[in-house]
């Protein structure tokens, strides 16, 4: 079961949807990292899944934690949602605004 | 005599009725219907489940895709776009009518139109950034990831 396991995560790593930003021109844009990203976390490490694009985990919180709202309608749940998702908007911002200082973008 | 008769049944009935209440003075006669009346009202108002926003859920869950949908094709703009305007709707209609629908999917909405508005303004973002990438170093370029590495050596060189 665990070979299985990893044997898909393995052709799912080999058949990502490429990014026609990137396809075309080679350069990063702001959402790229994002499937590897979550590939990682499939894998089990959070730690790289941050790294390699830190704003996957409140991502995937958002849209869980959105499903669960709909369902059960907390009172303090649309509040969040927007905080959170100001949150993902600014982590997307300062995450490119870094790999453009720091030259990653032509990897 | 007419008048002593009349009174002492007035306030002989509310006791006879309803032993459970306090004994009101005869001139509060008038004050029962109004709290009579209030029953039905809730009935009718706050006692009926507050419907719905039609579109908040939708405008909520499109505004949220927005942002993982920004880098795929300009999509987010799309889903920002589409949630922007449902969530207008909602929230005009709610305010056009207070109490037919309910806070709930009215908080909903508002939380759709801004998730919404920030996926657009990411998005856009995203798409100004490629046409002036696109401008800067011309789309033939652009397709040749081999000739931008130079060009990037050569400044900063």
């Amino acid at each position: 079961m665990d070979l299985q396991n990893h044997n898909y995560i393995d052709w799912l790593s080999h058949h990502l949807l490429a990014c026609p930003f990137k396809l075309y021109s080679g350069i990063d844009c702001p959402g790229c990292g994002l499937q590897r990203s979550i590939l990682a976390l499939f894998r089990g490490s959070f730690l790289e899944s941050f790294k390699l694009y830190p704003a996957t985990i409140p991502i995937i919180f958002i849209l869980v934690f959105t499903f669960i709202h709909l369902k059960w309608d907390f009172k303090f749940g649309a509040q969040l949602i927007k905080i959170v998702f100001s949150g993902i908007a600014v982590i997307i911002l300062i995450n490119y605004i870094y790999k453009i200082s720091t030259y990653q973008l032509l990897n | 005599m007419s008048n002593e008769e009349g009174t002492p049944p007035e306030d002989n009935q509310p006791n006879q009725n309803d032993p459970n209440k306090p004994v009101q003075p005869t001139n509060n006669g008038p004050v029962i219907p109004p709290s009579f009346q209030p029953n039905p009202s809730f009935n009718q108002f706050g006692g009926m489940a507050e419907q719905n926003l039609p579109n908040s859920t939708i405008a909520l869950i499109f505004g949220i895709l927005s942002i993982p949908a920004c880098c795929c094709y300009g999509l987010g703009l799309v889903f920002g776009i589409i949630a922007w305007i449902l969530a207008g709707k909602d929230i005009k209609q709610y305010k056009l009518n207070f109490g037919a629908y309910s806070i709930s999917s009215y908080k909903n909405a508002k939380a759709g139109k801004i998730c919404g508005i920030i996926g657009v303004v990411l998005s856009a973002l995203y798409i100004i950034a490629c046409v002036a990438l696109i401008s800067y170093f011309g789309w033939a370029v652009l397709r040749d990831p081999d000739m931008i590495k130079e060009i990037l050596k050569n400044k900063e060189a």
